[in-house]
């Protein structure tokens, strides 16, 4: 009895956890770390490149009220996730962040440097979804980033195709770009929590990092129609915790 | 004589064009890499104060198309370390750091057997330098495919840091000049870039003594575009 109220209990938390309702601002403080240093959860690389509405490739201002939205190919699963395998021939990895709303670019200046801010997502809640797909159907190469702009049948619907398996909130989306002579570099930064998704329960609780390198520069980092090229990473948490598939009579086996 | 003229001219610009970031081609991925930053030396209590050191020590992540063939994730444990940079221009407005560095700064990525063929594990510690980084982030072993695989000079490398968002980023332009895998880049792609993006405090990820977490990438020019022609074809341009 004892047993069976256990498992009932544990259940009814995932259940609850998997349709808790939306977190508002202001963001959460960030979990601690058992490490150091404490390893990755997803990293994104190359295949990731961000759209925004109101955007000047040009100057990069990012006009109040441009909507940004974010798709990428998964290229590394952290420890969290060992049995996800970004490299199977048979199934890809991809996530779009959205309802991201800029707040309008602020310029300011340092020395030789000219600085781009902007705040992307105070005026609504961001979102993040991540799925697995069969087959591999999102772009994977230069060519087939410049044949598939924004909103076209490619992107993107096919980063968004087959099982939703972890999704959640990012609060605080941040980009800051600079300018020094000729050298152009930048950075993106937010907090994320995952609410939801069939591999919920393996990092539930998870408030952490993602942010990382954001090109934007004209020098041919993002195809034309895009707005910029993150390279980043989620980063996991003392709340993510290594996990492995079981059965349910290995669970069993547990508690007799 | 117009005819020579306007080739010569053509000429010199061709011979005068050098990398620069808004040539409005398309790039490609080299490499791209995760890891921290350090500063060393480090000798003042102020970030990166001028003479003070640079570092970076992480793990490859990925590769583009020219190494993809040659960057086995199964086999090799592959690793950065960019160093050599020091500062030589520091200006600070709250909250905003712009550091310049010298020129001559290095960047290269290698490449270690893991621990159960005889490699050592890439290990971060506390307080770089230490025991174990950079070493184990440099090392190889007897096998051919271990050790420094590419290397290049970086010039103009810039960092830039906001203390209001904790977060900033440095870029820099990469001539990749050395390592037995120079050989897998043609030589007009080999002046590129490299750029990352630095995330600071709060961060619990970052190991003590530490300063950053660093997402980045190495970045080469991509293939010019090309197209069979005819002499005749060629001669008709300037007629």
């Amino acid at each position: 009895m004892k047993r069976f109220l256990g498992v009932a209990a544990v259940l009814g938390v995932l259940g609850m956890a998997a349709v808790r309702p939306a977190a508002a601002a202001p963001c959460a403080p960030l979990d601690l770390c058992v490490g150091p240093p404490c390893p990755f959860l997803i990293q994104f690389d190359a295949n990731c490149f961000a759209h925004e509405t109101a955007y000047n490739t040009s100057t990069f201002i990012s006009a109040p009220g441009s909507r940004l939205d974010i798709v990428g190919l998964i290229t590394q699963f952290g420890p969290a996730l060992p049995f996800l395998n970004p490299n199977d021939p048979n199934k890809e990895y991809t996530f779009r962040m959205t309802g991201l709303t800029s707040q309008g670019t602020i310029l300011s200046a340092n020395g030789p440097t000219t600085l781009y801010d902007c705040n992307y997502d105070s005026l609504t809640t961001a979102t993040f979804a991540i799925y697995e797909g069969t087959p591999r159907n999102a772009p994977a190469t230069a060519a087939a980033w410049a044949a598939n702009p924004w909103g076209g049948a490619v992107v993107p619907p096919n980063f968004e195709d087959g099982t939703l398996i972890l999704s959640g909130e990012m609060c605080g989306f941040h980009t800051n770009i600079a300018k020094t002579g000729l050298t152009v570099s930048g950075s993106f930064r937010a907090n994320y929590h995952v609410t939801g998704g069939t591999l919920y329960p393996y990092i539930a609780g998870t408030e952490a990092l993602l942010g990382g390198n954001w090109c934007a520069n004209l020098s041919g980092c993002h195809p034309a129609n895009y707005s910029a090229h993150p390279n980043g990473k989620f980063d996991a948490s003392s709340a993510t915790t290594a996990a492995s598939h079981s059965t349910w009579g290995r669970l069993k086996q547990i508690y007799r | 004589m117009k005819r020579a003229a306007l080739l010569l001219l053509s000429a010199s610009l061709l011979a005068l064009a050098g990398p620069a970031f808004a040539n409005g081609g398309d790039d490609e991925l080299l490499i791209s890499f995760t890891g921290f930053d350090y500063q060393n030396p480090n000798f003042s209590g102020t970030y990166l104060d001028l003479g003070e050191g640079y570092k970076v020590v992480g793990f490859v992540t990925s590769s583009g198309p020219l190494l993809a063939s040659w960057i086995d994730f199964t086999s090799y444990e592959y690793t950065i370390y960019v160093r050599d940079l020091s500062v030589n221009g520091r200006f600070f407005t709250f909250p905003n750091l712009t550091v310049t560095f010298a020129n001559n700064g290095r960047g290269s990525y290698y490449a270690d057997n893991f621990p159960v063929d005889g490699g050592t594990a890439a290990t971060y510690g506390v307080n770089p330098p230490n025991a174990t980084a950079p070493s184990t982030f440099t090392d190889g072993t007897l096998d051919p495919n271990t050790g420094e695989r590419v290397t290049g000079d970086v010039d103009n490398f810039v960092l830039v840091y906001n203390f209001s968002t904790n977060q900033g980023s440095f870029a820099g332009n990469m001539t990749l000049d050395g390592g037995p895998a120079l050989i897998y880049v043609p030589v007009p792609q080999r002046a590129g870039w490299v750029l990352g993006g630095l995330l600071g405090p709060p961060n619990a990820t970052i190991p003590l003594g530490y300063d950053h977490q660093v997402d980045g990438e190495c970045r080469i020019p991509g293939k010019t575009p090309a197209a069979h022609h005819t002499w005749g074809a060629i001669k008709a341009l300037y007629r």
